[in-house]
């Protein structure tokens, strides 16, 4: 959560009475919107939609990032899928290498770029000392997440509606982007080792939830566990990662943790996934809530 | 700390009502508010800041709750209130100068922040060693 702040001092008045059936006023909807944006930098929605290219850039970036996290993700593992997720990565950097230096930003780019570069033969030590080297990779995808907030918060929030049953009902690239983003958010929550990359995943986690429920944060996970993963342990490590990351980010998580765990359990999409590893993974996640809320 | 939080929900959730000679007052008594969470959150004790975080969500909440109930009330979307909030039009001569006052002192007060916030800074601040968060010992055997 952002919070701005300034040197001031000021008094505190008593509000006005209520009037029993007032009807809202153009005045408090717009200081709402003056408050929530400069208080929280919550213009999620700008008035005019964000250009093509920048649409475009911000999903060349997301992707770029979301394939910085699953090399990292895979090198922790020791899988041997890492230089195909280089090529790709590589693949993105080089279709207008000006350009994504401009959007990424040169330290992001330069991080990208040595790691997609040498992921054929790097391993997870190597990578996790560039990716985290003076905590450098956390924050620069923290810091590319702020400064294009708006446009990815606008991206987020014209993906339609999900129904009753969640995710099904976004289109394959909604899907993908929710996804990528999700990844990213965990990668970060649960690597980033200073309060400002925290406070961002914090935000955006604050914004799907609020956006989009936490049945969709959890199915999001589901499709993650599908699309990620090539067993079930990678499934409850993902599981048990998101849950974390939600108490890491919200110290006052537990409904939120609660209601994730129930939405999964009415909807597991467990397809791939034999359901006793599952209900592993939820209960799992259940002793993990519990212990660190100490209920 | 509380009581001043209180205060601010009891403010934000009359918002819809407000009227012109009260705007000054909800938008001063915000930014003081804030700047005291702040504060807590970059130096307080780790109850401290998990205090702040909570106090400003509720704040937060509050406010998105009452954006909310205006944005139906008026029949406008998400996407519409930022327009719809910067067009005079929809206001009176007096109500206009009050937020034109409220946008130009908020306006002041993000700028500040982003002077003293900006990503560079936080880059050179990360440039200096840091305790790591010992997240991993919550980590389940998997």
């Amino acid at each position: 959560m952002t919070i701005h702040s300034v040197q001031t001092s000021y008094k505190v008045e008593v509000a006005a009475e209520k009037t029993a059936d007032s009807t809202p006023s153009s005045l408090g909807a717009a200081t709402s919107s003056y408050l929530l944006d400069a208080i929280f930098g919550t213009d999620a929605t700008p008035s005019t939609a964000p250009s093509k290219d920048d649409i475009q850039n911000t999903e060349d970036a997301v992707d770029v990032i979301n394939l910085l996290c699953e090399i990292l993700e895979l090198a922790k593992e020791g899988s041997g899928d890492i230089p195909d997720l280089g090529n790709r990565l590589l693949a993105i950097l080089r279709k207008d290498p000006a350009k994504m230096q401009e959007v990424l930003g040169n330290g992001l780019y330069n991080l990208a770029a040595h790691i997609a570069k040498d992921a054929g033969h790097l391993n997870y030590q190597d990578i996790l000392n560039r990716f985290n080297a003076k905590n450098a990779g956390p924050n620069l995808i923290a810091g590319y997440l702020d400064s294009n907030k708006t446009t990815i918060n606008y991206l987020l929030s014209h993906m339609g509606g999900p129904g009753s049953s969640g995710l099904p009902d976004f289109d394959a690239a909604s899907q993908k982007f929710l996804g990528d983003m999700t990844m990213i958010l965990l990668t970060l929550s649960t690597t980033a080792t200073d309060s400002f990359s925290s406070s961002i995943a914090d935000e955006f986690f604050g914004f799907m939830n609020a956006s989009f429920g936490g049945d969709v944060l959890a199915n999001l996970l589901m499709m993650n566990a599908k699309e990620h993963t090539r067993n079930a342990a990678d499934a409850k490590s993902l599981y048990n990662r998101l849950v974390l990351s939600l108490q890491i980010a919200e110290p006052n998580a537990p409904a939120i943790v609660k209601d994730l765990i129930s939405d999964v359990e009415k909807h597991p999409y467990q397809d791939n996934i034999d359901p006793a590893d599952i209900a592993y993974a939820l209960e799992q996640a259940r002793k993990a809530a519990n212990n660190f809320f100490g209920e | 700390m509380e009581e001043k939080i209180e205060k601010l929900e009891e403010l934000y959730k009359e918002i819809n009502e407000l009227t012109p000679d009260k705007m000054d007052m909800v938008v001063s008594e915000s930014i003081h508010t804030f700047e005291q969470i702040l504060e807590k959150l970059n130096e307080g004790t780790k109850e401290e800041k998990e205090a702040a975080m909570q106090h400003a969500k509720r704040l937060k909440s509050q406010l998105e709750k009452q954006a909310d109930d205006a944005m139906q009330a008026l029949k406008i979307s998400k996407d519409e209130l930022n327009a719809y909030a910067s067009d005079k039009k929809n206001f009176s001569e007096e109500e206009w100068a009050a937020l034109s006052k409220a946008r130009e002192e908020l306006s002041s007060y993000r700028e500040h922040i982003d002077e003293t916030r900006s990503v560079e800074e936080l880059k050179e601040e990360n440039e200096k060693p840091k305790k790591k968060r010992a997240k991993s010992a919550k980590w389940l055997a998997v």
